[in-house]
């Protein structure tokens, strides 16, 4: 009895050794890790991905015949809100998002700040548009697949991608302070 | 003869056309099904209904439409979300474990009452 309690023992943890051993090894630089920490106790999702997106999206103006542009490569800082019109937190943020739009363009700051509506139809989205009239540029997602490109889990979100590449990532009603910190670990890298 | 020819042809399209329409749905389905709902509490992409859930079908769509594999699109999933986002956990890592274990402690149980009643039966004898 004892016998086979030992030996399913010793089979188990050996298997699950044997596992983990075998599992790639995580190739992470000290000083990525320690800016990985960082990120986390500023309270921020770390994602640290390049991103790959070729999509269509029309700008909403509030104009019918808006104009279509391609979402490709983000170079330098940008700051990618995503939102949807039924959203409570989504139109909370706002006034905090026209406020740091406002930062940006007197302290003329090098950060692009972009807000993508997800979810939604176009005309709910242009409505959201007229009624808040953020300052900032506003995309619409015309093909509803960007939520994926993005890994995204729910709205609000806010991205923070440097030069092509997704830092992390925000989950939730955002403000200034969090915005300011955001720029802060983004110049990290 | 031609007019006839022309009626098989456009017979046998028919007869086709459908069939491939209904196992590329199947498939787009195959795929969403084995992907779970990142926001839904056990459910498969395939049962949601959510926002998230339609994207995903769309992308799957998409890539089904580009001739990506089943493979492939599960592939791109897991590089978009993890392991996590498998209905099936892996056959590799942790996911092997969580496959092998719940076997290995069946056999292990009925190993111990195989010989637990052995035992008995010795002391009763």
């Amino acid at each position: 009895m004892r016998l086979i309690f030992r030996l399913s023992y010793l089979l188990f943890f050996s298997f699950f050794f044997l596992n983990v051993s075998a599992q790639e090894p995580i190739e992470i630089k000290k000083k990525e890790m320690a800016n990985i920490s960082s990120i986390r106790e500023a309270g921020f999702i770390p994602i640290m991905k390049e991103l790959q997106i070729s999509q269509e999206m029309t700008i909403i103006d509030g104009e019918k015949n808006s104009e279509i542009i391609t979402l490709d490569k983000m170079k330098g800082l940008n700051i990618v809100n995503f939102w949807a019109s039924w959203c409570g937190p989504c139109i909370e943020e706002i006034s905090e998002l026209n406020k740091f739009q406002e930062m940006i363009l007197t302290k003329n700051l090098e950060v692009q700040l972009l807000g993508i509506n997800i979810f939604d139809k176009k005309k709910e989205a242009v409505n959201f548009y007229l009624k808040y009239k953020p300052f900032f540029k506003i995309l619409f997602d015309n093909k509803n697949t960007i939520s994926v490109k993005f890994s995204i889990m729910g709205v609000p979100e806010t991205y923070f991608v440097k030069d092509n590449k997704i830092l992390f990532k925000y989950m939730g009603k955002i403000n200034q302070d969090i915005l300011e910190r955001g720029i802060n670990e983004s110049l990290k890298y | 003869m031609k007019a006839l020819n022309i009626r098989v042809f456009l017979f046998l399209l028919f007869l086709i056309l459908p069939l491939q329409y209904s196992q590329s749905e199947d498939t787009i389905y195959e795929i969403s099904n084995e992907l779970m709902c990142p926001v839904c509490q056990g459910q498969t992409v395939a049962e949601s209904n959510s926002q998230l859930a339609i994207s995903m079908k769309e992308v799957i769509k998409i890539k089904r439409a580009e001739g990506k594999s089943k493979e492939e699109i599960l592939e791109y999933f897991v590089d978009q979300y993890g392991d996590t986002i498998l209905a099936k956990p892996p056959l590799k890592g942790f996911g092997l474990i969580l496959w092998i274990t719940p076997p290995l402690i069946l056999v292990i149980s009925i190993l111990f009452w195989i010989l637990r009643i052995r035992r008995n039966r010795k002391d009763a004898g």
